[in-house]
């Protein structure tokens, strides 16, 4: 049989509870967990998801069953204890915020293993599967799980809607915020409550222990594509859904394959990629900028030599073999052969026989380099007050980083001058 | 030593103390400031400046005292305040663009949920234009340089419509030709009667760009019209006199965990 027909047919109603399950709880974590992201409350969301298993344990043992509801009202009153009290022990001790989430995490955790296992040597039947909480069961979802979490997800994005300008502006300027008289703190309370909603949730699939990653992540992961928040929400949310989709199909093929830490998985390699691959934020990107400024400078450098020793000779057409650019300026012979060809492919050098010659156009770009170099170094001395032999580093990075705006203010404001501090001439274009 | 003013001032502060950890950064600050005036507040680092202006929005609690803005408690005329805080205040690398930040500046006009209308985006592009950044409306703000930043803030100070602007250091950090474009700007709005206060570190320019200073250092030197007070007496006492025995008590009613009142601390109405 076909299982990925079978799968995405969702004729087998649990498939159908277990993947709009998964994708319900990790695009909403995801949404609300941009909003963290955004208000650099990371670490909190990691606390709270810690926290929240001590109440699960108390909704258990005082109304004595597994319904959702239950223990979703006693997590949800752990999970804002565990933010008052990382709130109060900042506010009136001289413990630093990551200290005291630090503590607070680890103290309510304690306190929820504590129960658990207690719990479980009660040898009360009705508590088996309480210890999915530690890992979620995203598998074993059922229909009446789906109207709970259905149910809280409307009211997370629901909110979300709503204040979403409110949420942006305070994650941007909250002294701002203030200014114009937002109730800051209400609104500060409603995210909370719906990081500890999302949380709470949140964990039925991937447990207390991975929750951090399913908030968290998507946002982390979004914000290398878009410079805009509303993407960002849409793009986390997709890649939380996919995750969810992912992790359910996975667990599907190979049942021994747990979902939520699948799930997981899933999401931090879509974060990885976006690391790797993002346009202009991911690292790929940034190293090919790094390789193009690179070969840049490389090109800029052998024709400023060769302009250079043209302007020794009072020829700038002379051919010169490779010896002779080496002689001038030391390059690794087969770095300095690849550059050439590189400059005659993009029509700055000519090759005759064996040796180099520049072009017209190589010969002015060679110019170009060697009078902002002398300009630059002119004015780091008269300007900026440097010693001359101080200044002939810096210029040598400037040379190749200057705009032509920037080189016409800089002639400009030097009075156009012909000598530089070394006493070399500085050059210009011949007037046409 | 300040002299009357006639008509209800802008801003009314009386005996404003505000504490940091209980140690008492501004003591006993009285101070009356007139309508349509650009008014500059000058000290040296840690007298209280920012202090000074975000305890008089209310985004600070206050030891003592209270500030009456047109003769009303702040909260009432919130909507006619504006605040440009200091530039390195926020994360630039923030996802929003140019026209986004400026688009803040309406939502103490629109109020909780309301979205923004396209009436807001006219105005926010308006105040673009008058900053000189209407080019850069899509923008993104992580790309800015540090005189756009600035001109950003003021754009959206200016969207807010509003009568008394609250500017922290304005100038810190940007070029001549920013600095110029803002001061002309913002004796345009005075000349149009709103009230601009003004964080301001070079004291060379003060005569120039001033009508009114606050000279401060931890308590009120001086406030009034700049030339008969911007005098050598009272700069030599803002700048030159740091008054030990009083950081010296304030140090002390922090290490002794000591109220900055008897009783309770309440503001007086």
């Amino acid at each position: 049989m076909n299982t990925l027909t079978d799968f995405f047919s969702f004729s087998d109603p649990n498939i159908r509870f277990v993947v709009i399950g998964a994708m319900l709880l990790t695009a909403s974590s995801a949404i609300v967990g941009t909003f963290t992201f955004l208000h650099k409350k990371s670490l909190v969301g990691d606390a709270i998801a810690h926290a929240v298993l001590p109440g699960i344990c108390l909704g258990f043992i005082l109304s004595g069953t597994k319904n959702p509801a239950y223990l979703i009202i006693g997590a949800f009153i752990t999970g804002w204890l565990s933010l008052a009290a990382v709130e109060f022990i900042t506010r009136r001790t001289r413990i630093k915020e990551d200290t005291a989430i630090g503590l607070v995490l680890s103290v309510f955790f304690g306190i929820g293993i504590v129960m658990l296992t207690v719990i479980q040597k009660s040898g009360n039947a009705a508590q088996s599967g309480l210890d999915h909480f530690l890992f979620g069961k995203a598998a074993a979802l059922v229909g009446e799980d789906l109207m709970v979490f259905g149910t809280v997800a409307v009211i997370l994005l629901f909110c979300v809607f709503l204040l979403f300008k409110e949420f942006s502006l305070l994650a941007f300027d909250k002294a701002y915020a203030q200014s114009i008289g937002l109730p800051v703190r209400r609104i500060e309370l409603v995210l909370t409550s719906l990081i500890v909603l999302a949380v709470v949730i949140g964990i039925q699939a991937v447990g207390v222990v991975l929750m951090a990653a399913i908030l968290i992540t998507p946002a982390a992961a979004a914000r290398f594509w878009t410079h805009r928040i509303s993407v960002m929400v849409l793009l986390a949310s997709l890649f939380g859904a996919f995750s969810g989709l992912a992790g359910a199909y996975i667990s599907y093929i190979a049942p021994a394959m747990p979902t939520g830490p699948w799930i997981v998985i899933v999401i931090s390699t879509i974060a990885f990629i976006s690391f790797f691959l993002a346009p202009r934020r991911g690292v790929i990107s940034r190293m090919i900028r790094q390789r193009a400024i690179r070969r840049t400078i490389n090109n800029e450098n052998v024709l400023k030599t060769l302009y250079q020793l043209g302007e020794e000779s009072k020829n700038f057409f002379l051919p010169r073999t490779e010896a002779d650019i080496i002689h001038k300026r030391s390059y690794p012979s087969p770095l300095l052969t690849a550059v050439l060809h590189r400059l005659r492919r993009q029509g700055y050098v000519e090759r005759i026989g064996t040796t180099w010659q520049l072009t017209e156009e190589g010969m002015s770009r060679g110019q170009r380099v060697v009078r902002i170099h002398r300009l630059w170094e002119l004015y780091l001395t008269t300007h900026v007050n440097i010693a001359p032999d101080h200044v002939h580093d810096d210029a040598d990075t400037i040379e190749h980083l200057l705009t032509p705006e920037l080189e016409t203010e800089l002639e400009r404001l030097l009075n156009y001058p012909t000598v530089d501090p070394h006493q070399a001439e500085i050059p210009y274009k011949k007037p046409v | 030593m300040q002299p009357e003013i006639t008509t209800t001032p802008a801003l009314e502060v009386h005996d404003l103390t505000v504490a940091f950890d209980r140690k008492p950064v501004l003591w006993n600050i009285d101070l009356k400031l007139p309508a349509g005036k650009l008014i500059g507040i000058i000290g040296p680092n840690g007298a209280g400046k920012s202090t000074l202006i975000k305890a008089t929005m209310g985004l600070l609690p206050l030891s003592s005292g209270y500030v009456r803005l047109y003769d009303q408690p702040i909260d009432n005329v919130r909507n006619r305040i504006s605040y440009v805080p200091q530039r390195e205040s926020v994360d630039w690398d923030f996802p929003a663009s140019v026209m986004d930040v400026v688009l803040m500046g309406r939502y103490g006009k629109l109020g909780l949920f309301r979205r923004v209308r396209q009436a807001d985006r006219d105005v926010a592009l308006d105040c673009l234009r008058k900053v000189g950044m209407e080019a850069y409306a899509n923008r993104q703000i992580s790309q800015l340089s540090g005189g756009q930043q600035q001109r950003t803030f003021l754009a959206r100070a200016l969207a807010q419509q509003a009568d008394i602007y609250f500017m922290d250091e304005p100038f810190a950090g940007v070029d001549a030709a920013t600095e110029k474009a803002i001061i002309g700007l913002l004796q345009a709005m005075t000349e149009a009667q709103k009230t601009v206060i003004v964080v301001h570190h070079d004291l060379q320019s003060v005569t120039h760009y001033f009508d009114w200073v606050i000279m401060l250092n931890t308590r009120l030197v001086a406030c009034g019209p700049t030339e008969t007070t911007f005098t050598q007496q009272n700069l030599q006492e803002t700048y030159g006199g740091k008054l030990t025995l009083l950081s010296d008590v304030g140090d002390l009613i922090r290490r002794e965990n000591f109220p900055n009142r008897e009783g309770v601390s309440k503001p007086v109405l």
